[in-house]
């Protein structure tokens, strides 16, 4: 390996930002809140009501801190 | 842990094991998405986190769990071409997407390498692995490298010089113990 | 268009190669690895300044609605691009006279990238010039004194 491919390949792996990273770990976290928030979208129609009048707010009051793609995952559920 | 316990403890529902996993492979799918398919940064942030979402969902289909570090590449690279489809017009996504695949094909044969080289790095001392990987893969300066560490900057290429030597020794040790197996 | 400070970026490319030469005839591939590296570095920063004096020149130019948030932003990306350039160029120089300056290309090298690092600085200042307290200024004076 000459000096420009060793340069090269240690360049090549920079650190991805730790808030992809940390947003990826928390994955299974985020996975439990939206089951639970569609199960409740299921179970409850005032729940259900509220989040089709204003998705975000009804969500908020619930407790449930939601971001954008477990927005749109509740937003397919409620078509 | 090697990637087929972690695969096996993710089976089981263990969060600290897919933490771990997450870890051990951000850089690889980051510089798949950006260096490989050299995404923008909105577009990168989005398919790193369908990749995961892909593998956490896929995990049980994983066949080889040994073979986790190229099944997240091909979810990567299937991913990050989805992405470059959909932002294609509609007349020539095919056309892009298929160009994007032989322009990463050579970046993705570096990466081989330089997975290869970061693995020798990792047989280093910390002190080695941490100036190296700041200057080289952080991109850091010397004056910031030294600020950060506490050591005089005028020292830092030397010493990172002296960590070269070391990680060239680890990877001629490497290439003999691969020239003597089979 | 090219803008200052991507020349500047091009030109510490050529001259950490220039380094990468020098350093490896004098048997230091350490020293070569490493402004193999730098020129990569500077290659790459070239890229990014490129991409923030095309946003500067664009965001300027344009008569749309929130025309000052888009001028500051063109302008901080401008900043860090030009102070990362200084840094880089601080760089260079340390490694071309760790290589030996008799080398005539290292020579060469140093004092490309002592300019490069001043012509750097300047790029910081007149994009900070509204934020006079920016911890870049400091950074890019640090950059060029480092440079020598």
């Amino acid at each position: 390996m000459d000096d420009a491919e060793l340069a090269r390949a240690l360049r090549a792996l920079p650190p991805a930002p730790e808030a992809w990273v940390q947003a990826a770990v928390e994955l299974p976290r985020a996975r439990r809140e939206l089951d639970a928030v569609l199960a409740r979208l299921d179970a409850d129609a005032a729940f259900r009501a509220a989040a089709t009048a204003d998705l975000e707010r009804a969500l908020r009051a619930a407790g449930f801190g939601a971001g954008e793609r477990q927005l749109d995952a509740v937003r397919a559920h409620l078509r | 842990m090697t990637d087929a316990e972690l695969v096996a403890a993710c089976r089981t529902g263990d969060e600290d094991a897919w933490a771990q996993l997450v870890r051990r492979h951000a850089r690889y799918v980051s510089a798949i998405l950006r260096g490989g398919y050299r995404l923008g940064d909105a577009d990168a942030e989005e398919v790193f986190q369908e990749v995961y979402e892909r593998a956490y969902t896929r995990l049980e289909s994983l066949r080889d769990p040994a073979a986790l570090r190229p099944w997240l590449a091909q979810l990567a690279r299937r991913a990050a071409v989805d992405r470059l489809r959909r932002n294609a017009r509609e007349d020539v996504s095919d056309e892009v997407a298929d160009r994007a695949d032989a322009a990463a094909a050579a970046e993705l044969e570096r990466l081989e390498l330089a997975l290869t080289v970061r693995a020798a790095l990792a047989e280093l001392p910390e002190h080695c692995r941490e100036i190296v990987d700041r200057f080289f893969a952080c991109d850091e300066s010397y004056h910031v490298i030294g600020a950060a560490l506490g050591i005089p900057a005028g020292t830092i290429a030397s010493r990172i010089s002296r960590c070269l030597a070391k990680l060239r020794a680890q990877l001629g040790g490497r290439n003999s113990a691969a020239a003597g197996v089979g | 268009m090219t803008g200052g400070n991507e020349a500047c970026a091009i030109a510490l490319a050529a001259a950490a190669d220039c380094v990468a030469g020098a350093a490896a005839r004098a048997g230091d591939r350490g020293l070569a690895v490493q402004a193999q590296a730098l020129a990569q570095r500077c290659e790459a920063l070239a890229e990014a300044a490129h991409v923030a004096y095309a946003g500067a020149t664009a965001a300027l130019d344009a008569r749309a609605e929130r025309h000052d948030v888009a001028i500051g932003a063109a302008l901080a990306a401008g900043a860090e691009a030009a102070v990362r350039v200084a840094e880089a160029a601080a760089d260079v120089a340390a490694l071309a006279t760790a290589s030996g300056e008799e080398d005539p290309d290292a020579n060469a090298a140093a004092l490309l990238a002592r300019a490069a690092a001043r012509a750097a600085a300047r790029f910081v200042a007149v994009n900070l010039a509204s934020l006079p307290g920016d911890e870049r200024l400091a950074r890019a004076a640090a950059a060029v004194e480092a440079a020598g």
